[in-house]
C-alpha cells in the first residue's frame, strides 16, 4: 500500500515559487490499478515524481508498505518502484543489446562482480520476450537503439516488471507513441498488470484510456485532487462526463478541450 | 624498417592502455575527462619515485601507480557529482592540480630511470632468449592482460550497469543503481589504467618528465576513433581490441611520420597539431558520411 500525506511540492521560493502539489492526501490499496488525469500543469507528473523520489516533496510523508520513504533517494527506491515514462528512449540503454537490457533489470538491488549474462539467462529472456508478443525473442543480440519506439517501450514494460514492483508508477508511457503502438503497449501494460496484480498509478492525458482502464480515477487541477470516481461511477463515466466535471471545475485548458470529441 | 615498426608496436601498446582508460570515460561513460593529461604523469612520477627512492620491485610500483591515478579520478568524480561542476571543467581542475602534485612527487621537473633496474631492463636480461623481441613480448602481455581483465569486468553485473551509466542515467537510476557512484567508478578505473599506462612509459622510457602527459587525451582519443572506425561492434571484447589496434596503428602512423615527414616539410614538433587535425577529421568524416547517406541497419 502506498499512501501520500499532506504531501505538497514547491519550486523556487519568494516571488517565484511555484506550487504543483498541494496538501495532496492519496492512497493507493495494494492490486489496485490508479488511474491520474489533469490538464497540463495539473501536477500529475509531480506526484509520480514525488513517489519515484526524483525530488523531496517540500512538506509531507510518503508511506509504502508503512514505512516512510520521504527521505530515501530515487535509486534506493528504484528496488521497490518501478516506473515508465513518455520516452521510449529512457527506459532502455540505446548503445546495449537487448538480452544485455534485460540483464540489468533482473537486479534492483545490489550488483555483484559475477557475470550479468549466462546462457541459462538467455533462454529466460527469450522465453519472457516471447510474451511480448513482438518478435523480441529472436534479437536477443539486436541493440535496443535499432528498435522502434513501440519495441522499445514493450521492452521497458517488460523489464520494469521482471522483478515485480511494489508500486509500478505509468508517466504517459503511451504518448510518445503512434496510436497502433500505444493500444499495443496499454494493452500489454493491462496484461503484466493483472497476470502479476501489480499496484500501479497510471498518469494519462487520454480520457478514454483513464476510464477504461482500472478500478479507481481522480482528477487534478491546479496541483490539487478535484474529483474522484471509482466503482460503478466509474464504470459508466463518459469522457463527455469527464469534459462537464472539469468545465464544473472552471478548469478551461486547451490541450484538455482538445482531446475531448466535440 | 624494422626496429622503427617495433618501437612503434611497444609504444602502440604501452600506450594503448592509457587509450583503453580513455576508452571507460569517452565512449562507455561518454564523459570527456581531461584528468588523464595529469594522471598519466602521476602514474610515471609515482613509479619513478619508488624505483629510485623507494627501492620497490618495479612490477608491484604498476598496481601502486594504478591506485594513484584512480584516486586522481575520484577527485574529477567528486568535482562534477558532488559539486556539479562540468564533466569538462572538473578534469581540467583536476589535470592542474595534478601537475602542481606531480612535481612534488617528482621533486624537479623530471626524473632519470638511468642505471635503475626497471621492469624493462630486468625483463630484457632474463628473457635472453628473446633478444630484441623481449620488451615487446612482455608489453604485448601486460597489456593483454589489461585489456581481457577490463573484458571481464565489462562483463559483471557492476560492469552492466557503468555501461548502462553511460547510456542513460535516468534508465539505471530506474533500476535500482546509484549513477553517481558509478561515474566514481568509471573514473577511477579509467585514470587507473591511464596512470598503469604512465608508469610503463616512463620505465619503457627511462624517465618520468612532468610535460610527458600533455595532449593524452588527444592521443587516447586518436586510439579509441580510428579503432572505432576500424572494427566496428557493440560486443566488449572487440571494442577494446578496437582500442589496442587505433593505438598501434596510430603509433605506427606517427613513426612513419616523423621518419619520413621531412619529405613533405614536417617536423616532429607538428606532432600534436597533425594529432588533433587527425582527431579532428576522424570526427568530422563520419557525421558528413552519414549526413549523406542516412542508413538503415537491419538487424
Amino acid at each position: 500500500m502506498l499512501a501520500l500525506e499532506r504531501v505538497t511540492k514547491a519550486f523556487h521560493s519568494g516571488n517565484d515559487r511555484v506550487v504543483a502539489v498541494e496538501e495532496i492526501d492519496l492512497v493507493l490499496n495494494a492490486g489496485e490499478l490508479l488511474t491520474i488525469i489533469g490538464s497540463n500543469g495539473a501536477g500529475k507528473s509531480t506526484v509520480l515524481n514525488l513517489i519515484a523520489g526524483s525530488f523531496p516533496p517540500t512538506s509531507g510523508r510518503i508511506l509504502l508498505a508503512g514505512r516512510d520513504i520521504t527521505p530515501i533517494p530515487a535509486h534506493n527506491r528504484a528496488q521497490q518502484i518501478g516506473r515508465i515514462v513518455q520516452d521510449p528512449l529512457a527506459g532502455t540503454a540505446p548503445t546495449m543489446t537487448v538480452a544485455e537490457n534485460l540483464a540489468l533489470a533482473l537486479k534492483r538491488g545490489r550488483r555483484s562482480l559475477r557475470p550479468a549474462l549466462t546462457r541459462r539467462l538467455r533462454q529466460q529472456f527469450r522465453e519472457q520476450l516471447q510474451r511480448l508478443d513482438v518478435g523480441l525473442e529472436n534479437r536477443l543480440d539486436c541493440p535496443v537503439s535499432l528498435l522502434s519506439g513501440g519495441e522499445r517501450q514493450a521492452l521497458t514494460v517488460l523489464m520494469t516488471t521482471f522483478v515485480p514492483p511494489e508500486v509500478l508508477l505509468l508517466d504517459e508511457h503511451t504518448a510518445a507513441l503512434d496510436p497502433h503502438n500505444a493500444t499495443m503497449i496499454t494493452d500489454l501494460t493491462c496484461r503484466f498488470v493483472e497476470r502479476l496484480g501489480l499496484t500501479t498509478l497510471m498518469v494519462t492525458h487520454n480520457m478514454e484510456q483513464a476510464i477504461d482502464v482500472g478500478s479507481r480515477l481522480i482528477m487534478m487541477h491546479k496541483g490539487r485532487v478535484i474529483h474522484e470516481l471509482s466503482g460503478e461511477e466509474k464504470r459508466r463515466a463518459t469522457v463527455p462526463d469527464l469534459v462537464s466535471l472539469f468545465a464544473r471545475h472552471h478548469v478551461a485548458d486547451d490541450a484538455l478541450l482538445l482531446k475531448s470529441p466535440a | 624498417m624494422a626496429a622503427l615498426l617495433v618501437h612503434a608496436i611497444e609504444q602502440g601498446l604501452a600506450y594503448g592502455i592509457a587509450a583503453l582508460g580513455v576508452f571507460l570515460t569517452y565512449r562507455i561513460l561518454k564523459f570527456p575527462d581531461l584528468t588523464v593529461d595529469g594522471s598519466f604523469v602521476t602514474g610515471a612520477a609515482i613509479a619513478s619515485l619508488l624505483l629510485i627512492n623507494g627501492g620497490f620491485d618495479p612490477f608491484s610500483v604498476f598496481l601502486l601507480a594504478f591506485g594513484a591515478g584512480a584516486v586522481a579520478g575520484l577527485i574529477t568524480g567528486i568535482l562534477n557529482t558532488r559539486f556539479g561542476i562540468t564533466n569538462l571543467l572538473a578534469g581540467v581542475l583536476t589535470m592542474i592540480m595534478l601537475y602542481s602534485i606531480n612535481l612534488r612527487i617528482m621533486g624537479r621537473p623530471n626524473l632519470s630511470l638511468l642505471r635503475i633496474p626497471t621492469a624493462m631492463r630486468i625483463v630484457e636480461a632474463s628473457w635472453e632468449p628473446l633478444g630484441s623481441l623481449a620488451i615487446l613480448v612482455f608489453i604485448a602481455l601486460l597489456t593483454i592482460f589489461v585489456k581481457l581483465v577490463l573484458d571481464m569486468f565489462l562483463r559483471t553485473e557492476i560492469g552492466f550497469a557503468l555501461r548502462a551509466t553511460g547510456d542513460s542515467e535516468r534508465m539505471i537510476t530506474a533500476q535500482g543503481v546509484n549513477a553517481e557512484s558509478m561515474k566514481l567508478l568509471g573514473l577511477a578505473l579509467s585514470n587507473g589504467l591511464v596512470a598503469l599506462s604512465g608508469a610503463i612509459v616512463a620505465q619503457y622510457g627511462g624517465f618520468a618528465d612532468v610535460g610527458m602527459g600533455i595532449g593524452t587525451i588527444v592521443t587516447g582519443l586518436a586510439a579509441v576513433i580510428i579503432g572505432g572506425s576500424l572494427i566496428r561492434s557493440s560486443r566488449v571484447g572487440w571494442m577494446t581490441a578496437s582500442v589496442l589496434l587505433g593505438s598501434l596503428v596510430y603509433r605506427i602512423a606517427i613513426a612513419l611520420a616523423l621518419r619520413y615527414g621531412h619529405v613533405v616539410g614536417f617536423q616532429p614538433s607538428d606532432l600534436k597539431l597533425i594529432t588533433a587535425v587527425l582527431v579532428v577529421l576522424a570526427l568530422v568524416v563520419p557525421r558528413i558520411r552519414e549526413r549523406r547517406a542516412r542508413k538503415v541497419s537491419a538487424c
